[in-house]
């Protein structure tokens, strides 16, 4: 794929045969060696051919190959003249993070460590099959779930009201119809609610180890010392589902609308048409599936704690700092050569950036812009962001969201044979439980590229900037 | 072993080859099972049956493919092996499914991976010098 560097942070792939925009891939020239036989860039030219695509095709530093979309893609549609891809939010509909601060610092962790991960390896769900008996849900209550998402958590007790005012869309996207939810959805997503999964899922037990931005972080709520704890997992076997099912719908769809495709997981049909009007409406109804997700494991996440300390949650400070979808299509308002425009803005393994002062970042964080939450692996850090204006002006409000995946998983296995990882990561403090070494082996620490060198590239392009770096301390997956 | 794993960067997959459909689907209850978890510590004592349309070989396979993902999720049924009947010579493919396996145990078969869909990203059923070659890239 032929590429042109425009500054040190951003390569463009120059519009070519069904192109309608170029492609924007952020990458300095160490990220761009590694993408230069990887299939990712084909993807972000794919997306270019989509109809209605705005601007660009836009791909984030930890850009690697997906299926259809790249995953860290983003691609902006024209509200009336645009299409809506079930294969540009992925399966994982509302794939996501949510970081809680306490009050609690490292060395009064210290000595629970263990006991912390081995209590929240007992409370919150991983891996297959797993969920808690005492949260069944009927199909009356999974329909809440589906309509109300975070705040059907906290209607039932898990989680305060405050909690509401720091996820993005208020942890319920608007639209959903639980209706347009297959029976089959439902039956494989409903015993699932409040359950990690597997892969790349992790709830993570850290400290802030530096911080960059004191303003920012004083507004976050964080400080050096301090213990955090970073949730990632989405809407399970129910978006899994939602998006096998439209998928079907879509293939049928780019047909009848002559919507050309260069691969077929990019099936689409336009935003106005009635298929696309009902995938909105599943895709709403999943993604409110995943806000309550990781509202039950807060709840579970602050009963570990509690049990742990011996004091009520609410003494111990673990509040909500924010909560971000990463495989999301949502209707925003952006400038476009002059005009606003509403736009359904697809992120694939992308982040919402917001800047300083706009009206959806919450209140509390208004001055400095929204938290931007960037997941690394399991044995070096993750990084707390804030949104910027230029990302607001150039990458539609986007940010990029972890690490990114440089070895295949086979790989990564041949790489971690005869190695005890478990024991490698505990000298360096770190305290992993999981359900199967397997998982552990796939997401070792040098499977991903260091996300330090893709915030620094966020960083440098100007679309976020740094704010706090949170080293983990325990981990638990499926 | 007639099928292999895709070295994908973010997911799986994995390639089939085989004389026939039938035999291709068969190929490919073995690949899904082998994703999941190590085929030779499966039982095959419990029998499911299914049946499943599609207009295309390639979408019969992920057709299939999702029906084992369904199986495996609603009830924790693996299937190992399967005999395969397809018919449909003028109009959509049907396939019957007898499938052999056993509902997973996490005590004496460690899971690999889970999966989360069956993509329609570089799907194909193709022949080629007289045998057929299936592709397969998984969400997982």
């Amino acid at each position: 794929m032929r590429t042109e560097r425009i500054d040190p942070w951003r390569l463009r792939i120059p519009r070519h045969g069904g192109m309608r925009v170029d492609g924007i891939v952020y990458a300095d020239a160490g990220l761009a060696e590694d993408l230069r036989d990887d299939p990712c860039l084909e993807q972000v030219a794919n997306v270019a051919h989509l109809p209605g695509i705005v601007g660009a095709s836009i791909a984030m530093p930890d850009i690697h190959w997906g299926y259809g979309f790249p995953i860290g893609g983003v691609a902006a549609m024209d509200a009336d003249e645009g299409v809506v891809s079930p294969g540009g939010v992925g399966y994982d509909i509302n794939c996501g993070v949510r970081l809680l601060r306490s009050a609690l610092t490292a060395d009064e962790l210290g000595p629970r460590l263990r006991d912390l991960v081995a209590q929240l390896f007992r409370n919150v769900p991983t891996g297959v099959g797993a969920g808690r008996r005492d949260l069944r849900l009927g199909r009356r209550d999974l329909e809440r779930v589906l309509a109300r998402g975070a705040a059907w958590a906290v209607a039932r007790g898990m989680g305060e009201a405050d909690d509401l005012l720091h996820i993005e869309e208020g942890g319920c996207l608007a639209g959903a119809d639980a209706a347009e939810v297959s029976a089959r959805a439902c039956e494989r997503g409903g015993p699932q609610l409040g359950t990690l999964g597997s892969g790349n899922h992790f709830c993570e037990v850290q400290v802030v180890d530096e911080v960059f931005d004191a303003a920012a972080a004083a507004a976050f709520g964080l400080r050096e010392g301090q213990v955090t704890v970073l949730l990632h997992s989405g809407s399970r076997g129910l978006g899994h589902q939602v998006c096998s099912d439209f998928l079907k719908v879509m293939l049928d769809a780019s047909r009848r609308y002559g919507i050309a495709l260069p691969d077929r997981q990019l099936c689409s049909a336009p935003i106005r048409s009635e298929e696309g009007r009902r995938y909105l409406a599943a895709m709403a109804a999943a993604a409110n599936f995943a806000f309550a997700n990781r509202q039950v494991m807060t709840h579970w996440v602050r009963e570990s704690f509690a049990a742990v300390f011996r004091r009520p949650a609410a003494r111990l400070g673990l509040e909500v700092v924010y909560d971000i979808c990463h495989n999301i299509a949502k209707f925003e308002r952006f400038e476009v050569n002059g005009r606003e425009r509403r736009l359904c803005v697809h992120r694939k393994g992308a982040t919402r950036a917001y800047p300083p002062g706009h009206r959806e970042t919450p209140e509390a964080y208004r001055e400095v812009g929204q938290p931007v939450i960037i997941p690394g692996d399991m044995g070096r850090y993750s990084f707390v962001l804030a949104g910027t204006e230029r990302a607001f002006a150039e990458t539609f409000g986007s940010s990029c969201h972890g690490a990114g995946r440089r070895l295949s998983r086979h790989r990564a296995k041949a790489a971690a044979r005869g190695r005890d990882l478990v024991a490698e990561l505990a000298e360096r403090g770190i305290v992993v439980m999981a359900d199967g070494m397997a998982t552990v082996a796939e997401e070792m620490p040098e499977a991903y590229k260091d996300v330090a060198d893709v915030v620094g590239v966020v960083e440098g392009a100007g679309i976020s900037r740094r704010v706090a770096r949170l080293r983990p301390l325990g981990v638990i997956k499926g | 072993m007639p099928y292999h794993f895709l070295d994908h960067t973010g997911d799986v997959g994995f390639e089939l080859e085989a004389g026939s459909l039938p035999e291709l689907l068969r190929e490919a209850v073995a690949a899904f099972a082998g994703t999941l978890a190590e085929p030779e510590r499966l039982g095959g004592g419990e029998v499911r049956e299914l049946e499943v349309a599609a207009p295309a070989p390639d979408l019969l396979l992920h057709a299939l493919l999702e029906e084992l993902l369904y199986l495996f999720e609603r009830e924790g049924f693996l299937a190992r092996e399967g005999e395969m009947e397809v018919r449909g010579e003028e109009g959509p493919l049907r396939l019957r499914a007898r499938l052999h396996g056993e509902r997973w145990d996490p005590e004496r078969t460690a899971l690999k991976l889970l999966v989360k869909g069956v993509t329609y990203h570089r799907l194909a059923v193709e022949s080629r010098a007289g045998r057929l070659h299936g592709r397969v890239v998984l969400d997982i």
